[in-house]
């Protein structure tokens, strides 16, 4: 299956005048429908790559393909804005409109669409996010998650390939926090979109696929969530949130008892201990 | 006597009367010097109205604030001398960085409480060693740092009027796992060299965990619970019912318990979680 | 933080709710107009009359008027006791050369009487029509100046956004004013010189952010492909349907009976 992003030795840098590169040769490829989470320290370059996939920034050097369209051809950027969302981390700042259901009509009604197929656009979307009762609402009074979820909203009536998130959940609580995952992971796997996260939290990083880890503008490390998170030396290395469950593991591995973990979940967790201490055959 | 009494306060944002919802309703509140107090809840339950409140910012509508005994609104000059006393240390603080160099900045909350100008350096060296910057970047813009050391900047400016009592108010939000770390291990060096006395609100459980002697657990303008830190999280049912999240080891702890383990559930780190699981395994 | 501030769209069911905006506004105007030109107290209690039947079938509650009534109150008394002194007549009441006549009594009254139907008028436009229907309305009665070259549907644009985020922008002024003050800075209290220096730690970090805000939400519009060229659709196309008619037709009818009350007695 063809790439739908594709970076052929992206380089990138503020200014000519600037030495320093954010983003050093990355040549990548993420197909359509896949989940993956970006991760790294801040200033390795996460948000500066993700905001090349929708022509927001443009290549230094090297090439950014969306979909088969080169984001510095200007004639694509209208098409590449519509198969390519973006939601950036303060939903306050990407509100358009005071009422919600006139914020997220704002999408479709650029797309130049006729009323009824933008209602239509406009109900589907809040029904998918869960705000469907708070369509006539004023959105400077929503709480922090309902705006992020409103954002999600505004960028699936646009009904994009693909939606980029860059780190949409660090002002929100554990709770919201977990909401807009689990509306991202439905989003993913029901409707096939291309799911891009930028993230902190390893909590979200586990919904996703594939996880890449960024180090001073280069790719580092490209993988699955599980191997990222399981190998300590790793997230050290990067300075990566250790999850408490891996916690766990050392204080076995330190008293000498080696407690497989596949599964780096709660219920994983749990189900490794639950093995050990049933098990009669184990001997310290 | 203690530091901090707040007695049956109550406030609403909308004054008038039938639309009026209770942002804090009947608050008592009693904290001790040196205490580190945790402030948890969910969004919206009233946390940073109350400690605005407490930092006699917002007037109550009904009830008082007491700083050692005395009564913070009863009149401007008790109040200004009291100021001071009390250091808040807003969300985002590095929002509100606003001059032409970072001694400036820092300097601000000194140079109006009227003191010297060699009392006012010695205090901004004294601050910005305390967050762990060097003083070299005293005579930088504030603009042209990084985010991070931004936030130090501004929490400097704060313990640079050397409160009595300092409050924190999510702290660490968007900042990476390093910063965070950072961050709290000079709020907790701070707390530890000047034992003062530390009110801190967080959504991070693990910081509360870790960092606080007493938590005060609050939801839709009330306190519903307040004691010390172990005791509230070892209540499930409490936490449960105000959706306050637990660290994920106590997750393990509960769910192997329900699945039949004699297993101690009030667990919040990974090396209790070793001992009791090891206890159960070695004890039959 | 306010709830329901000056202007803000209240939200329920009712006939003023469903009128077509442009209608609204045009009436809005017409009736502005028209509060300047009561001469009698019958016609000033004939249009109060017209303005209470519309209040209540607005169904916002009255208490929702009252409360934005506070704000305009202070401008509309000190109007109208300027006129209590500046006027000629028949003096009433003097102490010194302060004069008080009769006339200026009633002008007196009469401009409180104006400001305030004034108030109500334009308030009951506000609460029933949403920010989105009022831009529509507005940007359909402003197309005729298209023929000057003026973008209307920009403008429009701008309406909307500047709507969106005063309440935003307040928000965060009272935040960075709020820091500011933990750090004693002296902004509603102290001497001038005080003030103004407090003042300038609430407007730089207030321009700051507004500058972050508006660069966010350009990325936010282009993303959601935002262009000054194209043509955008609307979602709520602005339609008369039989109640628009019936109210246009009762409006003129009372303007009518109005101007008749009004020049006639």
């Amino acid at each position: 299956m063809e790439n739908f992003i594709e970076t052929k030795n992206l380089s990138f840098r503020y200014s000519d005048q600037d030495k320093d590169l954010i983003l050093d040769n990355i040549s990548l490829g993420i197909k359509q429908g896949e989940f993956v989470c970006i991760l790294g320290r801040n200033g390795s370059g996460k948000s500066t790559l993700v905001k090349t996939f929708n022509s927001l920034l443009l290549p230094s050097e090297g090439k950014v393909y969306v979909n088969g369209m080169d984001t510095a051809d200007e004639k694509h950027n209208f098409e590449i804005h519509k198969q390519v969302g973006l939601i950036l981390q303060n939903p306050d700042n990407q509100i358009v409109s005071s009422i919600v259901e006139e914020d997220v009509a704002f999408g479709p009604e650029n797309l130049g669409l006729a009323p009824a197929e933008i209602k239509y656009r406009v109900e589907r979307a809040l029904n998918i996010v869960g705000l469907e009762s708070f369509s006539q609402n004023i959105t400077h009074k929503l709480s922090g998650g309902q705006k992020q979820k409103l954002a999600i909203a505004e960028v699936l009536a646009m009904e994009p390939q693909c939606i980029i998130l860059d780190e949409p959940t660090s002002m929100l609580d554990s709770f919201s926090q977990v909401e807009i995952l689990k509306i991202l992971k439905k989003i993913n796997k029901k409707y096939k979109i291309t799911v891009i996260l930028v993230t902190h939290s390893t909590r979200e990083a586990m919904f996703a696929d594939r996880a890449i880890v960024m180090e001073k503008g280069r790719i580092a490390v490209d993988t699955k969530p599980v191997d990222v998170f399981s190998d300590i030396d790793l997230l050290n290395k990067f300075n990566l949130h250790i999850p408490q469950g891996i916690k766990l593991l050392l204080e076995f591995n330190k008293k000498g008892v080696s407690l497989h973990l596949s599964d780096l979940s709660v219920d994983g967790c749990v189900a490794s201990i639950e093995k050990f201490l049933e098990d009669k055959n184990a001997v310290n | 006597m203690p530091l901090i009494e707040v007695k049956e306060l109550s406030f609403s944002y909308e004054k008038s009367s039938n639309l009026k919802k209770q942002d804090l309703s009947n608050i008592n509140l009693n904290i001790n010097r040196g205490e580190i107090i945790g402030l948890i809840g969910p969004s919206g339950s009233g946390k940073t109205t109350l400690v605005q409140q407490i930092g006699g910012l917002l007037r109550p509508d009904h009830g008082t604030v007491l700083f050692d005994g005395l009564d913070i609104f009863k009149d401007s000059k008790v109040f200004r001398k009291l100021r001071y006393k009390i250091g808040l240390v807003f969300q985002n603080p590095e929002e509100q960085l606003f001059s032409e160099t970072i001694f400036k900045d820092i300097a601000f909350g000194p140079h109006n409480m009227g003191l010297s100008r060699d009392n006012i350096a010695k205090r901004v060296l004294e601050a910005i060693n305390f967050v762990g910057l060097d003083k070299s970047i005293l005579s930088k813009s504030p603009f042209e740092i990084s985010g991070g050391e931004k936030r130090r900047v501004a929490i400097a400016g704060v313990i640079a009027m050397r409160p009595e009592i300092l409050i924190l108010d999510e702290p660490t939000v968007g900042l990476d796992f390093e910063g965070s770390r950072s961050i709290l291990s000079y709020i907790k060096q701070y707390n530890r060299e000047n034992k003062n006395t530390l009110i801190l609100i967080s959504h991070n459980m693990d910081d509360i965990i870790n960092l606080t002697d007493k938590v005060a657990v609050m939801s839709a303008g009330e306190i519903k619970a307040f004691g010390k830190t172990g005791k509230i999280f070892a209540d499930p049912v409490l936490l449960h019912s105000l959706k306050i999240d637990v660290p994920e080891i106590t997750k393990i702890m509960k769910k192997l318990k329900e699945k039949g383990f004699n297993l101690k559930d009030s667990v919040f780190t990974e090396r209790e979680a070793l001992q009791e699981i090891l206890r159960l395994k070695y004890t039959i | 933080m306010q709830d329901v501030f000056f202007g803000q769209y209240y939200l329920t069911d009712s006939i003023i709710h469903r009128l077509d905006a442009r209608l609204k506004i045009a009436l809005t105007l017409i009736f502005a107009v028209l509060s300047f030109l009561i001469e009698n107290y019958a016609g000033a209690m004939y249009f109060f009359i017209f303005v209470f039947f519309i209040i209540m079938l607005s169904k916002v509650p009255f208490k929702i008027y009252f409360k934005s009534i506070k704000m305009v109150l202070l401008i509309i008394l000190f109007t109208s006791i300027m006129n209590l002194f500046y006027s000629d007549g028949p003096i009433i009441f003097a102490i010194g050369s302060i004069r008080i006549t009769q006339t200026g009594m009633e002008n007196s009254a009469f401009i409180a009487l104006r400001l305030l139907l004034l108030f109500f008028v334009s308030s009951i436009l506000t609460y029933t029509t949403s920010p989105s229907e009022f831009t529509h309305g507005i940007e359909s009665l402003l197309r005729p100046l298209s023929v000057f070259k003026v973008n209307i549907s920009n403008l429009s644009m701008m309406i909307t956004l500047a709507l969106r985020f005063v309440p935003i922008l307040l928000n965060e002024a009272n935040k960075i004013s709020a820091a500011q003050k933990a750090r004693g800075a002296q902004i509603d209290s102290g001497n001038l010189k005080k003030r103004v220096e407090a003042l300038g730690g609430v407007i730089i970090p207030l321009f700051l952010v507004s500058f972050k805000k508006a660069n966010d939400l350009a990325v936010a519009m282009e993303s959601r492909c935002y262009s000054c060229e194209r043509n955008r659709t609307k979602m709520k196309i602005l339609k008369f349907k039989k109640i628009d008619y019936s109210a246009l037709l009762f409006s003129l009818a009372v303007i009518v009976a109005f101007l008749i009350f009004n020049f006639q007695i």
